[in-house]
């Protein structure tokens, strides 16, 4: 005996569970095609109406939404990372290569698209910035939203730089070598930098130090590193996104669009 | 309608109890959640530890008989390099003076080269290539009472200064 598919359509869509769920029915008429723009969830994110001449791919190349969908790309692989990554200095090299061997399904997969979108991250919000640039889509009232977006160009090379030393390879220790030792050059801040000696800072005191946890490169510096590259800068950047597409939204799509 | 504008101003004065305690309560809130916050993130806050977990800066590095005459040995773990001259020992730094790489011994040439950005140094630690502003420094030296070579990274010495034995 076939059950009779309408019945058991109205019987999914007609109770309660499913109606505190779906607001309105799929059918084609236009007070649903209201509703599904009014009661959309990307309501903020996306205009009721786009104009025509938004579809012209070549005025953005989407970029800054090609830049959002690798942070999160960035963010689903990352956490799976997480469960197969220890940031500890006896284990955390060992562990990367055993994800690299596959040593977890998709290990080697996850562990280099998540590098390699890290690296293509700086370059499309490099570009974002650029197109932003030539387009003078920072001009007003957008002001607001280009200082927003040169702190996001911050936070994804720190974002970058700290995800460089997770390895725990030479590339990485060296660079974070150099680049702390950069830090350790500031003004005002760090102890081989200007005014250094009139503030009274030195290698166990610095900027450096905080951002090492100690003096040298040791396992405080790869937790810390762990803990800003997983959990505050992305919290950070995640914040920051959201007021820069809310800052899109209300400004309006600069040139014609 | 003059009784309401009354009360209203009344409740919006801060001398009345409601409004005391809305002040209060705020203050003592945004006061102590500033008084956090600058803990944390201030100069020797919460991200300046107070106990280090690293090695010695002061450390044995072998018998002075151990070591070849005109030559360099190599310390990596230590990140120094001990030059012997006759009866003389210096303690020289591995640390690049541009931006902290370790330096290596080149033997055929004579000289420190630095992998990172092509900093080179004589055999004495005097900088004469690449980006490296100053010669690499020297360590103080002491023989322990057994008789073994000391060395001492905490203490920066004059490039002159050579332990005689």
């Amino acid at each position: 005996m076939i059950p009779d598919l309408k019945k058991v359509i109205e019987l999914i869509t007609g109770n309660e569970i499913w109606k505190s769920v779906f607001r309105h029915s799929y059918e084609d008429t236009p007070r649903n095609r209201v509703l599904q723009i009014v009661g959309n969830v990307w309501m903020h994110i996306h205009p009721p109406t786009v104009r025509k001449e938004s579809l012209n791919i070549s005025y953005t190349f989407c970029l800054g939404g090609l830049t959002f969908f690798i942070f999160l790309f960035e963010t689903l692989t990352g956490i799976l990372l997480m469960f197969y990554y220890t940031p500890d200095v006896n284990r955390a090299y060992a562990d990367m290569i055993d994800l690299s061997n596959n040593a977890a399904p998709f290990g080697r997969l996850l562990r280099n698209t998540h590098r390699w979108a890290g690296h293509a991250m700086v370059i499309t919000v490099c570009f974002h910035m650029l197109r932003v640039f030539l387009t003078g889509a920072y001009k007003s009232p957008r002001q607001f939203n280009w200082v927003v977006g040169v702190v996001l160009l911050v936070l994804t090379l720190l974002l970058s730089f700290t995800g460089y030393l997770l390895p725990w390879d030479q590339l990485g220790y060296w660079a974070i070598t150099v680049g702390t030792n950069m830090a350790g050059a500031t003004p005002f801040a760090g102890y081989q930098g200007p005014f250094a000696d009139l503030f009274g800072f030195t290698i166990d005191n610095d900027i450096r130090f905080a951002l090492l946890g100690g003096t040298s490169i040791q396992a405080p510096a790869l937790l810390r590193a762990y803990v800003w590259h997983c959990i505050a800068l992305p919290s950070l950047a995640g914040g920051l996104i959201m007021l820069h597409f809310w800052r899109v939204r209300k400004d309006g799509f600069s040139g014609q669009l | 309608m003059a009784e309401v504008e009354k009360t209203e101003v009344t409740a919006s004065t801060w001398t009345s109890r409601r409004g005391f305690f809305t002040y209060a309560g705020w203050t003592i809130f945004l006061g102590t959640t500033l008084a956090f916050m600058a803990k944390t993130f201030s100069f020797t806050g919460f991200f300046f530890p107070k106990v280090l977990f690293e090695p010695s800066k002061k450390f044995p590095v072998g018998y002075p008989a151990d070591f070849p005459d005109h030559g360099v040995v190599t310390l990596k773990a230590r990140r120094v390099f001990i030059v012997r001259e006759g009866n003389n020992f210096s303690a020289i730094s591995m640390v690049c003076q541009h931006l902290g790489c370790a330096v290596h011994w080149t033997e055929e040439k004579g000289i420190y080269e630095c992998p990172c950005h092509g900093s080179k140094y004589y055999k004495d630690g005097v900088n004469f290539a690449g980006p490296a502003p100053r010669p690499l420094f020297h360590f103080d030296m002491h023989l322990s009472d057994d008789g073994k070579l000391m060395v001492d990274t905490s203490t920066i010495i004059e490039r002159v200064t050579v332990l005689t034995i």
